[in-house]
């Protein structure tokens, strides 16, 4: 089906294919167009001028999704390849008690949430910006890193041990290296759930120089004269395309990935 | 490819070691951080001038601000002192942001007692009897009330309406006579969609009916579902019912759909509080940077139009009725580090005394009457009759006319008011709604 | 010889032990700390009444904050409305997706591009797709009504996000448009497993479209539904972003989930403990659904 096609069947194929697109176009080239609106470019040259601390706010997005990116791999890929090729009791239960966190909103543990911060003192800083985000994507890498360690086999994982290589050399040497279509898989998914989310940063951060993108739109509307929508739909479209660009640039190499590691949030 | 691996790794742990070396903090150290939480008063743009302002005059002070829209703002410290970790200063307002938090704040009378001395007398004893009489656990920034109906005065007189609305009638007159003459512009824009707005819409006409209603209801001596509730909620379904509310309110948030609307001039009439005086302001009117004051974002549709503001008329009959009294004050944390009280003290002397006064309550376009002895709106960019009378409509009421304080004190009532509002609007059984109001306030 | 081989093998077993062990700590430290703590400190919180705030004030109140939470009314709101969200998210973002996937097979001018066009949502932030939705359904001068005066339509013209009765469907509009592509991918993966020799002979054998869609492509990809609809499960118990940036569970409450109850709970009218509850309750629910997933994962590589 769908392979030797008919110009009929083609023509038909193409139209459906269109209508549907027009349904995504409509709604997105809307935010773009509007971002133009009423004063051009200078919507988008307003949120660097006026004041508003949109530079610091880039900054801190990218700066916490590049140090949640990498100890979501620092913590998850040795412990994925732990629970693929490594024996130990209780490596099963444990497996399973971490995937079992999996789909727990992080909603769920405000109040406590807040009592560890406090605790350590964090409110307010990185580390809360990146640790608990990062913690609660933390089982669907580690799912998407072990199935992948799974599919190596345990071929190279005796010669070397046979040549008398520890279990960390093996990892950092061959696993971790050979696991790298699942790695980009992880990197390009966690780096868009962290450029993306809205809960974290909301709960964490104080001051505006903390805050990370997706709130710098909850920040332009907070004021009594508000700020007018072009600006708001500028400031969405400068969201919009880190995200956008990393899952283009990699897209040919996502394929598998996409399957086990589009959670929906 | 090892190599690669080998380096991002490398990259990954750097961060943590540089975490480490900056965890490490002395007693007291070079530079104070003192962190102030408030919502949209003064505003992120605000923060830039006064943060720049107070740190030039306490050179060894790290002013850390933060401003939210209120519902945000509300969470956010729920959840901060929760974990008994709140800002060394935070906002509040009378009502249920007071209440909930004036345990967490310090008793001013002494600590600021050179500041308080500088207010108006009558201003701090309000600070004091809402703050529970027995301490002042806030030190006033401003005065406002709710609700006023702010009107394109240009749209008015084209239409013929030569005297603003008192009650339904001359209401309805007006409505009429702008869509005969604007027939695809919008009578008036209210936005229902917001929590925080409908409360007060709630409060308002329950107000119309019997002054003070809310308070005492808040205090339990009267029950949410008594007569005088039923009546009001019957005036609101009125409205609705002769077309002076539009059910599409509901899809409209105040910020920034109806005061957009309003101010670009596809709308005639908006209801808001008095804080937004700085938009009667003419939208070519603009500050020395070449600013609008009305809207510090770019111009308006509207540049020509003359704007002005009345109290939102007595649906019940008889004097329009506000409600408010202070509208922000500031809060020193009662657990902020002793090194820091100082500063903190400083702080609300440049706020509410000094330089920071000056600019957030004294500068054109301000929308918060001035708690400061001899203090008042700044009148310079109001020239037209419209906007100049509005003015003094507004700070006339808020200082004379006040039927009683804005919001109650349990949060969830306060919050269900605002969807019984949602409900009467959409076409819902007054009294089934009202006892669902009461079964809140009892849970 | 011999005694010390075995010798070395105990010592290279345990090694083995305390590596994978070393291995996992950093994980089971992160989830002890955010996790595991919360767990237990919300399972304790829900049998206390308490504002949120002083610590004094807590007061045990054994399971009536439970009891309260299932009478109630407010809960069956938002458990209906959970049920009717995840029913038609699931099965329409399964229907479009697998068509997408299918259409995109054809591997004809310009599937590139809608591929990577169906996806962007996926990439996108819940607060662009909110504001992008919200630019739609504004009442006045939204995208959707002024197109619908502009055709005439005007009998059709709504308060999309202030009406009770319509602010639900636009929020699983928004949720379709969000996470369709997401369930594209996963068609297009599932179909690549569904050899080419059955696609031929659905053709050959002369069996129309939709008969063929019915008798071979759609049993053909069981072990996908199965995902597809897990995952739109657990993600539906969760739901919170996008109701809170369009409606905050509004008009009138019509719109609440059991996230924006546990929300307006905790954080807007101070009831940690009954918002405690709540978090049991979703708690439960999410780990429940994740267990029923990993049971199908489990089949699906043994068979």
């Amino acid at each position: 089906m769908f392979t030797n096609l008919t110009l009929r069947q083609k023509f038909i194929i193409q139209a459906v294919l269109i209508l549907l697109a027009l349904l995504y176009l409509v709604p997105l080239s809307n935010v773009v167009i509007s971002s133009f609106a009423v004063s051009g470019f200078r919507n988008y040259t307003f949120l660097f001028t006026s004041g508003f601390p949109v530079i610091r706010m880039i900054f801190n997005s990218l700066f916490v999704s590049f140090m949640q990116v990498s100890l979501i791999l620092l913590v998850a890929s040795p412990a994925a390849f732990a629970f693929s090729k490594i024996r130990f009791p209780g490596k099963n239960a444990l497996f399973l008690l971490i995937m079992l966190t999996m789909s727990i909103s992080m909603l769920c543990f405000i109040t406590p949430l807040f009592q560890t911060m406090k605790f350590l003192r964090w409110i307010n800083t990185y580390p809360a910006l990146i640790f608990p985000a990062a913690t609660f994507w933390m089982p669907v890498a580690i799912l998407i890193l072990r199935n992948y360690y799974d599919s190596l086999g345990t071929e190279l994982l005796e010669a070397s041990m046979i040549e008398g290589a520890g279990f960390f050399t093996i990892w950092s040497r061959i696993y971790g290296p050979l696991s790298r279509p699942a790695t980009v898989n992880v990197i390009v998914f966690a780096f868009i759930n962290s450029w993306n989310d809205y809960l974290n940063p909301l709960l964490f951060s104080r001051t505006e120089e903390m805050r990370t993108l997706p709130l710098a739109v909850v920040s332009l509307t907070s004021s009594i004269h508000g700020a007018r929508p072009e600006v708001i739909y500028a400031c969405l479209v400068i969201m919009a395309i880190p995200s956008i660009g990393v899952y283009m640039i990699f897209q040919n190499q996502l394929g598998e990935g996409m399957t086990s590691g589009a959670v929906k949030g | 490819m090892k190599k690669l691996f080998r380096f991002s790794l490398l990259l990954a742990i750097l961060p943590f070691a540089l975490f480490a070396n900056g965890r490490g903090e002395a007693k007291e150290p070079e530079t104070i951080e003192l962190s102030w939480s408030t919502w949209t008063l003064p505003t992120a743009e605000d923060f830039v001038i006064l943060e720049k302002g107070f740190e030039a005059l306490y050179p060894n002070v790290d002013l850390q601000p933060s401003s939210s829209q209120m519902d945000e703002y509300k969470a956010k410290l729920q959840a901060e002192f929760a974990a008994g970790s709140g800002p060394d200063l935070f906002c509040l307002q009378p009502g249920t942001l007071l209440t909930q938090y004036a345990p967490f704040a310090m008793d001013l009378t002494v600590p600021a007692r050179d500041v308080l001395s500088k207010l108006v007398d009558a201003v701090v004893e309000d600070a004091r009897v809402r703050s529970g009489g027995d301490k002042i656990a806030i030190a006033p920034m401003g005065s406002s009330s709710t609700m006023f109906v702010y009107y394109n005065a240009t749209y008015f007189e084209k239409a013929g309406i030569t005297k603003i609305p008192t009650d339904l009638a001359s209401m309805k007159e007006a409505f009429a006579k702008l869509r005969k003459t604007y027939p695809d512009k919008l009578p008036l824009s209210v936005g229902l969609k917001d929590s925080w707005f409908n409360g007060d819409v709630f409060a308002m006409f329950a107000n119309m009916v019997e002054p003070g209603i809310t308070e005492r209801a808040d205090r339990g001596e009267v029950k949410w579902n008594a007569p005088q509730f039923v009546e009001a909620m019957s005036i609101l379904r009125d409205l609705v019912d002769e077309g002076i509310l539009e059910k599409e309110m509901l899809g409209v948030s105040v910020y920034e759909d109806s005061i957009g609307m309003w101010a670009d001039g596809k709308a005639a009439m908006h209801f808001n509080g008095g804080w937004a005086v700085g938009m009667l302001s003419k939208p070519s009117n603009k500050n020395d940077a070449g600013v609008p004051y009305a809207d510090r974002r770019g111009g308006r549709a509207t540049d020509d139009d003359v704007f002005g503001a009345f109290p939102v008329p007595n649906f019940a009959g008889g004097k329009p009725v506000v409600l408010g009294g202070i509208d922000i004050g500031i809060a020193i944390n009662r657990d902020i580090k002793e090194f820091k009280l100082p500063y903190a003290v400083n702080l609300l002397d440049y706020m509410l005394v000094g330089e920071g006064r000056t600019y957030e309550t004294g500068r054109p376009g301000a929308g918060l009457i001035p708690t400061l002895k001899g203090a008042s709106l700044n009148k310079s960019i109001y020239q037209d009759r419209a906007s100049s009378e509005g003015v003094d409509t507004i700070v006339d009421m808020t200082n004379n006319n006040m039927a009683g304080p804005r919001g109650v004190a349990n949060p969830a009532v306060f919050n269900q008011m605002g969807i019984v509002v949602q409900n009467v609007v959409a076409g819902k059984d007054v009294k089934a709604e009202l006892d669902a109001l009461q079964a809140v306030s009892e849970k | 010889m011999k005694k010390k081989s075995s010798g070395s093998l105990l010592k290279m077993k345990k090694a083995e032990t305390l590596s994978g062990y070393l291995f996992v700590t950093p994980i089971m430290l992160l989830l002890g700390v955010f996790v595991f703590y919360g767990l237990f400190y919300v399972i304790r919180l829900s049998l206390f009444k308490w504002n949120g705030l002083l610590p004094e004030t807590m007061e045990f109140r054994g399971l009536k904050n439970y009891i309260l939470l299932f009478q109630d009314p407010l809960s069956a709101r938002a458990l209906i409305n959970v049920l009717l969200f995840m029913v038609f998210t699931v099965t329409v973002q399964m229907f479009l997706g697998l068509i997408m996937a299918l259409l995109l097979r054809s591997k004809l001018k310009g599937s590139r591009f809608f591929r990577a066009l169906f996806y962007i949502p996926v990439t996108l932030s819940t607060v662009v797709i909110a504001q992008t939705f919200m630019g739609l359904y504004e009442p006045y001068f939204g995208l959707l009504n002024t197109f619908l005066r502009g055709v005439g339509l005007d009998g059709l013209v709504r308060t999309w996000l202030g009406d009770p009765r319509t602010a639900l469907w636009c929020i699983i509009a928004a949720n379709i448009f969000q996470w369709t592509g997401a369930q594209m991918v996963y068609y297009i993966a599932g179909l690549t497993t569904i050899s080419e020799d059955v696609f031929e002979a659905a053709q050959i054998d002369g069996a129309g479209f939709w008969r063929s869609l019915g008798s071979i492509v759609w049993p053909g990809l069981g072990p996908t539904h199965t995902t597809v609809i897990i995952l739109g499960i657990v993600g539906s118990v969760k739901t919170f972003d996008i109701v809170w940036l369009l409606t905050e569970g509004g008009p009138g409450n019509a719109t609440q989930f059991p996230a924006t109850l546990l929300y307006q709970a905790v954080a807007r009218n101070s009831q940690a403990g009954y918002g405690a509850a709540i978090s049991v309750i979703m708690i439960a629910l999410s780990v429940m659904f994740s267990a029923v997933q990993l049971t199908f994962n489990k089949k699906r590589q043994e068979a």
